[in-house]
C-alpha cells in the first residue's frame, strides 16, 4: 500500500472508515457531504492527542455548506433536552461554527474559550460571559476521545456554571467519548465515529512513519 | 545506561554537564514533548528545579525554556494550580519583575511606576496588561482621576513576589542559554513535522523577552539550517516590529468577536480595499481562526478567509469565486514575502488579485507590488 502526501478521500474511503449513527438520514447525509465537501483528507496527519492518523477531517470544510451544517446542529440537538437559559461554549475553531449552528437553533447565547498555541481549547474565556449556576452546551467539532473537552469543562465548573451536555460532531473513539461523558456523569453525543478500518496508531507503532514517509502532517495546521 | 528509562537517560544527561550532552537531552525533551509524555517532562523540570538549582546558565536557560514550552501543555493538567506561582515565577520577564518588585510596598498609578522602575510608559502599560491577563496585577479606578488606574499586586501576585525574592534566587533570563535549548527543542519539534513553524513562533513571542526575540529567530535559523532542516528559510524569520504587528492584530480581532462591539479600525482597513463588487479576501495563517471566527460573527460578506489548507480540501476555489474581483490581504509580511517566492498554490491568486496588500508597521519592509496597510 502506498500512502499519498494528503489529498482528499474517495468515495469508497469514505464509506470504509466513516461510521454513522443509525439515526433516520443521517448515513446518506454524512456520506454526501463528506464527498461534496472535501472534508476528510487522506495521509499521515499527526492528531492533537500524540497519535497518527491516515485520515483527518476537516469541519471547517463541512461547515461552508448552511444545509449540511444545520442538519448536523440538528441530530446533535434532537439527543439533548435544552435547558432555555443555557449557554453554548465553544473553543476558538472550527467547533465555533457547529456551537454557532447549535446556538441558533436553540435560541440561546453563546461563549468562545481561547486555544491554546497548537489550537487546544484552553481554560479560559475569549468571549461571552458563564455565568454562576447556568447551564452550559459544551460544543465541539471532532474529538478523539473528547480528552480535549476537559479544559472546557473544567472551565464552566470555574465560572461556578454546570455541564449541561458535552455535543461533538465526531468522536473518533466512540466508546472511549461515552466512557468519558459517563465518567463525568453529563449527558452528550456524537454523529460519526472512526470504522476499525481507520487506522489511528501510538507514533511508535505507525505504519506510516515505518514505511518511511510520507511526510506528517499537524492537525493543528488543518484545523 | 542501556537497562535505564528514557527518564533515567535525561537526567543522566543532564547532569554529565558534557555541552553535547545537554544538547543531545535537549533533542530527547523535544521528542517526548512532540509525543506528549508529560510524565518524562515533569520529572526533568524536578531535576532542573531541585538539584540542578544552582547550575550552569545552559542548564537554567534550558529549565526556562522547558517551561516555556510546557506551560502551555502543563495548563490542562490537575497540578497546574499548585504549579502556577513557580511556573509564573520562572516566566518572568525583566519588564515583569522590575514592575512586581516595583508594587511590593502597594498599590501604584502607572506613571509612578513606569518613574519608578525606570521603564517608559508604553512598556508598563504593556507589562501591566499582561501581568493582568497572568493574575499576578490587580487595576483599579481611581477615585479622583477617571482616568488612570491604579495597578496593585493581587494576591497570587503578593505569591510571585515572595517567589522571587526568596526561594527562586536569581531568576534572571539567561537569554544565550535560553536560545540554544529553545532551538534545540524546536528544531527537534520541526524535524519531525509535530510542531509547526507558527508553534515556534508563539513559544518565542510569548514567552521570551521581546529584545531577545530577534536574536533567538537568528541563532534558530542557523542552528536549523546546521541541522540540515529546510523547515525554516530565512523569509520566515520574524522582526520584532512583525511580532508586534502579529499581537496588535490578535487584540483587534479579539474585540471583533463581540457581533454588537465598536467597529474594528483593523478590518476596516481591509474592506476599504475591496474593488466594487468584489471581495476582500485575507490571507492569514496565525490568526486564522480568529478572522474566520469575526467575520462570521460580523457577517461581513466582502470579507473572506484563506488558508492553506483550503487548497487541501478544494475549498479555496468556493472561497474566491472565480468570476469574482478579489484583493488579496496578508496579515503577516513573512506570508506575504514567503509566498511572492515560494512555489505555492497562492501565487495563481496572486496573479488573478487585482491588488495586493500586507498589514505593516513602521520598521516592517514589504516585497516590491504589495501596498501597505499602516497599523500603529
Amino acid at each position: 500500500m502506498t500512502l499519498h502526501a494528503p489529498r482528499v478521500a474517495t468515495d469508497q474511503e469514505i464509506r470504509d472508515v466513516v461510521v454513522a449513527q443509525p439515526r433516520r438520514g443521517l448515513p446518506e447525509l454524512i456520506e454526501r457531504a463528506l464527498l461534496a465537501s472535501g472534508a476528510l483528507l487522506r495521509g499521515h496527519f499527526s492528531l492533537q492527542v500524540g497519535t497518527h492518523s491516515e485520515y483527518f477531517i476537516r469541519f471547517r470544510a463541512l461547515a461552508r455548506d448552511p444545509e449540511v451544517l444545520g442538519a448536523i446542529a440538528e441530530h446533535l440537538l434532537a439527543t439533548i433536552t435544552v435547558p432555555t437559559d443555557a449557554i453554548v461554549l465553544v473553543p476558538e475553531s472550527s467547533g465555533y461554527f457547529l456551537g454557532e449552528a447549535i446556538r441558533a437553533r436553540a435560541g440561546i447565547t453563546l461563549a468562545v474559550a481561547r486555544t491554546d498555541s497548537e489550537r487546544r481549547p484552553a481554560r479560559s474565556l475569549l468571549h461571552g460571559g458563564l455565568p454562576a449556576g447556568r447551564p452550559v452546551i459544551v460544543v465541539n467539532d471532532v474529538v478523539t476521545t473528547g480528552a480535549s473537552l476537559e479544559p472546557l469543562l473544567d472551565l464552566v465548573a470555574d465560572c461556578g456554571a454546570t455541564v449541561a451536555a458535552a455535543l461533538v460532531f465526531g468522536a473518533l473513539d466512540g466508546t472511549g467519548f461515552r466512557a468519558m461523558l459517563g465518567r463525568r456523569r453529563i449527558a452528550g453525543d456524537h454523529l460519526i465515529e472512526a470504522s476499525p478500518s481507520w487506522p489511528v496508531a501510538d507514533p511508535a507503532r505507525c505504519a506510516a512513519c515505518a514505511a518511511g514517509g510520507p511526510p506528517l502532517l499537524p492537525a493543528a495546521e488543518l484545523n | 545506561m542501556s537497562t535505564s528509562s528514557p527518564t533515567e537517560q535525561l537526567v543522566e544527561l543532564l547532569a554529565s554537564g558534557d555541552e553535547k550532552d545537554l544538547a543531545e537531552a535537549a533533542w530527547m525533551v523535544g521528542g517526548e514533548l512532540a509525543n506528549r509524555r508529560h510524565d518524562t517532562v515533569r520529572a526533568v523540570r524536578r531535576y532542573l528545579d531541585g538539584p540542578a538549582a544552582g547550575a550552569a546558565p545552559f542548564l537554567r536557560g534550558f529549565a526556562l525554556a522547558l517551561e516555556q514550552v510546557t506551560s502551555g501543555h502543563a495548563a490542562a493538567e490537575p497540578e497546574a494550580d499548585e504549579l502556577a506561582p513557580i511556573a509564573r515565577a520562572v516566566q518572568l520577564r525583566a519588564g515583569w519583575r522590575k514592575v512586581i518588585e516595583t508594587l511590593a510596598p502597594g498599590p501604584m498609578r502607572p506613571s509612578e511606576i513606569a518613574a519608578a522602575a525606570e521603564l517608559s510608559r508604553g512598556r508598563v502599560s504593556h507589562v501591566l496588561a499582561a501581568l493582568e491577563r497572568a493574575g499576578l496585577v490587580e487595576r483599579t479606578r481611581s477615585e479622583g482621576d477617571g482616568r488612570e488606574r491604579w495597578a496593585g499586586l493581587s494576591p497570587l501576585g503578593g505569591v510571585v513576589l515572595e517567589e522571587v525574592a526568596h526561594a527562586r534566587g536569581d531568576v534572571a533570563i539567561d537569554l544565550d542559554a535560553a536560545v540554544v535549548a529553545t532551538t534545540y527543542m524546536l528544531a527537534k519539534l520541526l524535524s519531525r513535522g509535530r510542531a509547526s513553524r507558527s508553534s515556534l513562533e508563539d513559544a518565542l513571542a510569548e514567552h521570551l523577552e521581546r529584545p531577545a526575540v530577534a536574536r533567538i529567530a537568528d541563532v534558530a535559523l542557523r542552528a536549523a539550517r546546521d541541522a540540515g532542516l529546510a523547515v525554516i528559510t530565512a523569509d520566515q524569520a520574524v522582526t520584532l516590529a512583525e511580532l508586534h504587528l502579529r499581537d496588535v492584530l490578535g487584540d483587534a480581532l479579539e474585540h471583533a468577536l463581540d457581533p454588537d462591539g465598536p467597529a474594528v479600525p483593523v478590518i476596516d482597513l481591509a474592506r476599504d480595499c475591496a474593488p466594487t463588487g468584489g471581495l476582500v479576501v485575507v490571507r492569514s495563517e496565525s490568526h486564522r481562526q480568529r478572522w474566520d471566527i469575526a467575520i462570521a460573527r460580523r457577517r461581513l460578506d466582502d470579507l473572506r478567509l484563506l488558508a492553506s489548507a483550503d487548497w487541501l480540501t478544494g475549498e479555496a476555489d468556493r472561497i474566491v469565486e472565480p468570476d469574482r474581483p478579489f484583493v488579496l490581504v496578508y496579515d503577516s509580511p513573512p506570508l506575504a514575502r514567503a509566498e511572492r517566492v515560494t512555489d505555492s498554490p497562492a501565487r495563481a491568486l496572486l496573479g488573478r488579485a487585482e491588488s495586493v496588500y500586507c498589514y505593516r508597521v513602521p520598521g516592517t519592509t514589504l516585497p516590491d507590488g504589495v501596498k501597505a496597510l499602516e497599523v500603529a
